[in-house]
This record gives C-alpha cells, sequence and structure tokens, in this order.
C-alpha cells in the first residue's frame, strides 16, 4: 500500500508522523540506558526495532507508550507531545511475553477479542452490537474463525499469538505496537504472523512497530528497521541491513552489551 | 425430607438462608476475580481489619456491621496507599491487618473481654440474622452486584492485560482502587456468614472450584455463584442437623466441593493425556 492511499484514510490534519522521537535520552538510577535517539515511524509503515540485548529497544517503547517519562528529549504521537496526549485508544501494545499468561485463565477467544473494545471505548461503556461485529471480524482476519469457543490458555503458541493481535485489532487501532511477537512461536507461525502484518496494514491501514532481537527475519519482513544500541546505530530501510559493516558496528567487539534480567529476554536460537 | 421442611418455616432459618444465598451471589462474582487477580491475601487481611471496626461499634455501642464497613474500607484505601509507596505488597497488607486486629483487641479489652457480641461476629453468627441486617445485606449487595455488572469488562481487562488496559487509558489505578473497596465491602457482608476467620474461604473457595470446570470467564462467573450458593445452602443445613457451627460447615462443605471438582479435573486431564492426540478439533 502506498503511503498516499493510506494518508488519504485519514483527516488531512493528521499529517504529522505517527510517532517523533527527537533527542531523547534515558538513565535509569544513573545507568545510561538510550542516548539521544531520533526517530520517526510514517503512517501505514512497519517499522523494526532491532538490537542486541540490553541495548534498550523496549525502554524505547515504553517511552512511546508513555510508561516512563525521558530524561532528555522528547516524544510525539500523532503530532502531540507524549504528556499531553490523549487519544490513548488509538494505540495497541501487546506487550512482551503477552502469550505467556497463566494457562488456566477462564476466558475463551471471543471473550478476549471483545476485550479490544473495552480497550477502545474506555470505561463506563457497554458494549453492543457493533463491537460484537468488529470482534467477529478481528477473529476472521487473523484466522481464528471456528476457535471462538475455544480456551485461549488450550491454544497453540502461534495461536495464541494471534489472538492477542485480534485483541488488539478489535480497538481499530491506528498504531499497533508489539515486543518480541515472535519469541517462543514457530517459524512457520512466524511466516504466517508477518503475512498477517501485511494484510492488516492493506486491510485496515494500520502502522505497526515492533521489536525483536531476530535481526535476519525482521529485515527480510518490515519496511524500515530501527538498530538500538543505546544510540541509534541504523534508521532506514530495512534492505541495507545486508551490509555487513553495520551489522558489526551492531553488534560488533568493542560495544558494551548489558544484560537486563527482567527488561530483555535471552537470545534464542532461530 | 419433612424435617427439611420444617425447618424452613422458622424465621431464624428463613433470614439465615435468605442472607447467605444473597452473600453467596456477591463472594462468587467477586471471588473470580480475588483469585484471578491473587489478591486471596487482601481478603483475610481485609477480615481481620474489619475486626477492629467491629471491636470499635460494640465499644461505643455502634452497629458493629456499619463500623466494621467504614473501617475495612478505609483499611483497604491504606493499603492500596502503602503498596504505592513501594512497600511490598504483602507487607502493606501485613501492617494494616495488625493495625486492625491490634485497635480491635485493645478495645476489647477495655470494654471488659471477649463477650457473646465479639464471639458471634468471630464464628458462626448467620443464625442470629436480624431482618434489619438482612435489609443492609440487600443494599449492600444491590451496589455490589450493580458495580461489578457495569465494570466486569474493565476488571476482566485489567486482570487478563494490566499493561494493555494501561496503554489504552484505562483507569487502571481507580479501578484497582474500587476493586479493593468491593472487596471490603464483600467480606463484611461475608463476616455475617461465615465469621470473621472464615471470610476469606467463602470468597475465595467457590471461585477455585469453578476454575476448574475450565470454562470461558461468563461460565466461571455463573458457576461460581451456583457453587457457593449450593455450598452455603448445603452447609446451612447440615449444621442445624448435626448441630454444629455454620460458619466451618458451610467452609467444609466448600472445601469438599473444591477437593471433588479437583479430583474430577485431574482425572479428566489424565485421560486427554492418554487419549490420540489428534481429537482436539483445528480451524
Amino acid at each position: 500500500m502506498s503511503a498516499a492511499s493510506v494518508a488519504a484514510s485519514h483527516p488531512p490534519n493528521e499529517a504529522a508522523a505517527v510517532v517523533r522521537v527527537r533527542g531523547v535520552s534515558l538513565e535509569r538510577e544513573g545507568q545510561e540506558v538510550l542516548r539521544d535517539v531520533d526517530l520517526s515511524v510514517e503512517r501505514g509503515e512497519i517499522l523494526g526495532i532491532v538490537g542486541p540485548n540490553g541495548g534498550g529497544k523496549t525502554s524505547l517503547l515504553r517511552l512511546v507508550l508513555g510508561l516512563e517519562r525521558p530524561t532528555a528529549g522528547e516524544v510525539e504521537l500523532f503530532g502531540v507531545p507524549v504528556s499531553r496526549f490523549r487519544e490513548w485508544r488509538r494505540i495497541a501494545y501487546i506487550p512482551q511475553h503477552a502469550t505467556a499468561f497463566d494457562p488456566h485463565f477462564p476466558a475463551i477467544v471471543r471473550e478476549v477479542v471483545l476485550l479490544g473494545r473495552v480497550a477502545r471505548r474506555g470505561a463506563l461503556h457497554w458494549l453492543g452490537a457493533e463491537d460484537r461485529e468488529a470482534a467477529r471480524r478481528a477473529i476472521e482476519l487473523c484466522g481464528l474463525s471456528g476457535l471462538e469457543g475455544r480456551r485461549v490458555g488450550a491454544l497453540s503458541g502461534g495461536e495464541k499469538q494471534r489472538v492477542f493481535i485480534a485483541k488488539a485489532i478489535a480497538a481499530r487501532p491506528d498504531l499497533l505496537v508489539m515486543d518480541e511477537p515472535t519469541a517462543g512461536v514457530d517459524p512457520e507461525s512466524e511466516r504466517r504472523f508477518y503475512d498477517l502484518l501485511s494484510e492488516l496494514r492493506a486491510e485496515l491501514g494500520l502502522t505497526v512497530i515492533l521489536v525483536s532481537h531476530d535481526l535476519g527475519v525482521v529485515s527480510a519482513r518490515v519496511d524500515r528497521v530501527a538498530c538500538l544500541n543505546r544510540t541509534l546505530v541504523y534508521h532506514g530501510p530495512a534492505a541495507a541491513l545486508e551490509d555487513k559493516d553495520l551489522l558489526g558496528r551492531l553488534y560488533g567487539a568493542g560495544r558494551v552489551v548489558i544484560a537486563h534480567g527482567a527488561d530483555e529476554p535471552p537470545v534464542h536460537g532461530h | 425430607m419433612a424435617d427439611l421442611v420444617t425447618l424452613f418455616q422458622y424465621g431464624f432459618m428463613q433470614r439465615a438462608l435468605l442472607a447467605g444465598l444473597l452473600i453467596s451471589v456477591v463472594c462468587g462474582l467477586l471471588g473470580v476475580f480475588v483469585v484471578l487477580r491473587r489478591t486471596a491475601p487482601l481478603g483475610d487481611a481485609l477480615a481481620h481489619v474489619s475486626f477492629g471496626g467491629v471491636a470499635l461499634g460494640i465499644a461505643f455501642g455502634f452497629l458493629p456491621l456499619y463500623v466494621a464497613i467504614v473501617v475495612a474500607v478505609a483499611g483497604g484505601i491504606a493499603m492500596r496507599l502503602l503498596q504505592e509507596r513501594r512497600l511490598y505488597g504483602e507487607l502493606s497488607l501485613m501492617i494494616v491487618q495488625a493495625a486492625g486486629l491490634a485497635g480491635g483487641i485493645v478495645l476489647v479489652s477495655l470494654v471488659g473481654g471477649l463477650n457473646v457480641d465479639i464471639l458471634s461476629f468471630l464464628f458462626a453468627p448467620i443464625l442470629t440474622v436480624a431482618w434489619s441486617d438482612v435489609t443492609l445485606i440487600v443494599g449492600l449487595l444491590a451496589v455490589t452486584v450493580a458495580v461489578l455488572a457495569v465494570f466486569y469488562k474493565e476488571f476482566f481487562l485489567v486482570t487478563f492485560d494490566p499493561e494493555g488496559a494501561r496503554v489504552s487509558g484505562l483507569p487502571v489505578r481507580a479501578l484497582d482502587l474500587g476493586f479493593t473497596v468491593l472487596t471490603a465491602v464483600t467480606v463484611v457482608l461475608a463476616m455475617r456468614v461465615v465469621g470473621i476467620l472464615l471470610v476469606s474461604a467463602l470468597i475465595v473457595v467457590p471461585a477455585a472450584t469453578a476454575l476448574q470446570l475450565r470454562l470461558g470467564l461468563r461460565g466461571t462467573l455463573v458457576a461460581a455463584v451456583a457453587i457457593a450458593s449450593l455450598c452455603v445452602a448445603a452447609g446451612l443445613v447440615l449444621s442445624v442437623f448435626l448441630n454444629a457451627a455454620s460458619g466451618g460447615m458451610i467452609v467444609l462443605v466448600s472445601i469438599a466441593a473444591l477437593l471433588a471438582s479437583m479430583a474430577t479435573a485431574g482425572a479428566s486431564t489424565r485421560a486427554v493425556s492418554r487419549g490420540p492426540r489428534s481429537s482436539q478439533p483445528r480451524a
């Protein structure tokens, strides 16, 4: 889908970038997590944020989502500074390990996807036929038809992941943010996941940010890549990632890679 | 059977059963969320705090149940505030619980030791339920069930996906606080059925039993209400026939139901794991 046709489906005053990060630095307890990061995400784009563990990927997401404040610099969402941003229902977030929830949680697929509508409507709104229809559509788009009545905990990893995506898009967000969406998912499900993202972008004009430590797969399936290792090492078309020098700069010797036990998962081979 | 019919011709038994069944509804509904949010210790802590409220009411001659509600709600809010001060979760419960309990013990000693009123709150008071209690229970029950009905989906979202709920702009903090207040009110209501010491069991055990049935959330809520009602009714009847403490009997029946459901669930899980792996339909 071209940028122009995506932009046309939104009001003209929405011309600003979906996300703009300007000169953002973050320190936690005296430790530098991010330094002077500049980044933009355009409408209808799929951006992959990659980098080594402890490179600040999840931290950058948390800043973008307003869950944390930067030490310096600013973040804008849809042209509005994040501190003044109020239209959070335009953003859906699938946290890291979302699919690793308690397998005994008593929730069936239909109920979970409808929760996306609760996020959309906000507190104190009854859900009606329109909401059920949106949930049904999301279930269909994510290839979950036939599983509506199944308990989410009993599904496979790939199916669970699609339930979370269906929940997210049932809210009809403009921006979908995912942290390590393909961790613990088998290669076939991973392939289906990226196919689904492309379909959702074409169908709904969705803008997507996803974080991954798996540079190889990401660079093949997203539009642009941001390589993060405390500073932004690269931000541009995914194709350029075949450049071995860049990979060397990103992961190479001489760089200190700090491990955040709670923040980042260990690297899994694929 | 004739005995059973005769039994329910007594006013005290009618009141006890009515109060018990009404409270089962709210315990079943709230209990599922209490278990899923892993806040079972909160119920127990609030029960201890409400002991302070009961003692306060008895010491100063106010209606103990009303004072207990005010004290339990205040205690619940205090626990939340302490938790937000980055005090470790269990520690904040412990401190407020100890404050309520200690206050209660001091008050009890000041008014001349454990009297019948206090003992009745600690143990099995349901057969002494008066119509004025039933009125209070009905009123608070209506409020609690209405709040749960309205905020059911918000509580569900916050329980299932707290981070996602926060990002989508849901007032997570207000919902958490509201949930604590609801728990406090429910604890005091349930206190009238099984006594302070067993309150959290009546909230948690039927919900845990319902969770064994592997239903969706809506189904689990309905099942929890049904199980709680059955256990309260059965426990009440048994206690009268055996001339045993009703609160303890209700909780023992609930635990028996939980063990039975766990055994059944365990048996069916083993049957599934022995069966063919392809038996589950996939789209």
